[in-house]
């Protein structure tokens, strides 16, 4: 746990309806609390399904095969390398890239990026997001304490789906700047979150 | 790939950013880099933040539906969650030789059973391998680079990486051999490199009765059966 985790959500595991001691729960088979987890968490994982896949219907899919493999997976949940939440988005994020990357790999890559434009959406077109707390602005206001090469690189591959050869071609950048922004946008933005790991 | 590019690229994988034959070779090094797997972790909380920011309310069909799938389905057992900290020092056997100790199982499930099930859309033989009950992982040095290969015999296929081995000119090639256990080898195709002289390649083969993987130098085009020593032999 961050030493000072100046943005943390508190997600107290000594709290019985806490992500963390839901899923511990769901890892010894118990349904109900699964049922509770995923009241709490499938509107995030959907969400970030729908933020990479676009397709309603697709998110939804890769929503309810997340859902899933939070069941089947969960004893292997390992509390010390990281929250259940963080778990649980991991899970979705790959998910989401991976579908996106498999409906697409037919097509030729020069025509992907095309057809994609990789544009982003700014976050204020997503019309369904239904929660907007503090959490929620101050993550966002950490991205702007990034430079606009690490910001730009950083959303086309986690809310894009792009891969970092292809955030290259996009940004007509050197591939080992944009690995090398990717890890030190990163290192900033953890920092600002006040995340330790 | 240099292990110092290796360690850049924490945050293209933490992004999934990395296309599949280098997430699997990225998360090689992770079992041997607890740097890289603590800055990996601490990334993966903050992308995880990222992902928060959206939220869509799932249908109640969609609820329903995997509720109902979680009603049939069984969760996977624990593994052991002991993590290999380090691949053990390889010794040197004979001069230019290097044989690698076998790591097997424990290393892989420590390396990448966290993973494993959630990786998805793999080419099918990487997937194969990552998935089969008998992986073995061994791991030799050869001059500047290193070579690596993670097997199932089961499934008659291994992985082959290769990271930064020294070049040898047009006219020759690495060729892949599997040995079995009477020392006869059977080539397992040649080793393509790029300019930096890394390999992400599958192998295929019989390999219920192979006792190590052997790479030679050949001429362009390959040999049918190896011409010279060989600059590394990785047992299995």
């Amino acid at each position: 746990m961050a030493a000072e985790p100046r943005l943390r959500a508190v997600p107290s595991s000594g709290d019985p309806a806490s992500p963390d001691a839901l899923l511990i729960a769901v890892a010894r088979g118990d349904r109900e609390a699964f049922a509770a987890l995923f009241d709490h968490v499938a509107p995030k994982v959907v969400g970030v399904a729908r933020r990479v896949v676009r397709d309603p219907a697709r998110s939804e899919e890769v929503g309810q095969e997340v859902m899933a493999e939070v069941w089947r997976n969960a004893p292997r949940f390992d509390p010390d390398r990281g929250s259940a939440m963080t778990w649980i988005m991991t899970i979705a994020h790959r998910r989401a890239v991976d579908c996106v990357r498999s409906v697409q790999a037919s097509r030729n890559r020069d025509d992907r990026i095309g057809t994609r434009d990789g544009v982003v959406r700014p976050f204020d077109e997503v019309a369904e997001a239904v929660e907007v707390d503090d959490e929620h602005r101050r993550v966002r206001e950490s991205l702007s304490i990034l430079t606009e090469l690490q910001r730009e690189v950083i959303e086309l591959a986690y809310f894009g789906g792009h891969t970092y050869r292809e955030v290259a071609e996009l940004l007509d950048t050197p591939l080992g700047t944009v690995k090398t922004r990717m890890r030190d946008g990163l290192i900033r933005l953890r920092d600002a979150m006040g995340v330790n790991r | 790939m240099s292990t110092n590019d290796l360690h850049q690229l924490s945050g293209a994988y933490a992004l999934n950013a990395l296309d599949e034959l280098e997430r699997a070779r990225y998360e090689h090094h992770l079992a041997s880099c607890e740097p890289c797997r603590t800055e990996v972790d601490s990334f993966l909380a903050t992308t995880a933040r990222l992902g928060e920011l959206d939220q869509v309310a799932p249908s109640s069909g969609m609820r329903d539906a995997v509720l109902d799938e979680v009603d049939r389905t069984r969760q996977v057992s624990p593994v052991e969650r002991r993590v290999a900290r380090n691949l053990p020092r390889l010794a040197s056997v004979a001069a230019g030789v290097l044989v690698a100790a076998v790591v097997g199982l424990s290393v892989l499930s420590a390396n990448l059973a966290q993973r494993v099930d959630e990786l998805q859309q793999l080419a099918a033989p990487v997937n194969e391998v990552l998935r089969a009950e008998d992986q073995v992982l061994a791991s030799v040095d050869v001059e500047t680079g290193r070579l690596r290969v993670l097997a199932a015999p089961s499934t008659g296929q291994g992985l082959v990486v290769a990271d930064g081995l020294p070049g040898v000119g047009d006219n020759s090639v690495y060729q892949l051999w599997l040995i079995d256990e009477d020392g006869v080898p059977t080539s397992a195709g040649l080793l393509e490199l790029d300019g930096t002289g890394d390999a992400d390649q599958v192998m295929q083969g019989d390999m219920e009765r192979v006792v190590a993987l052997g790479v030679t130098v050949e001429p362009a085009g390959g040999s049918d059966q190896p011409t010279t020593d060989p600059v590394a032999v990785v047992e299995l």
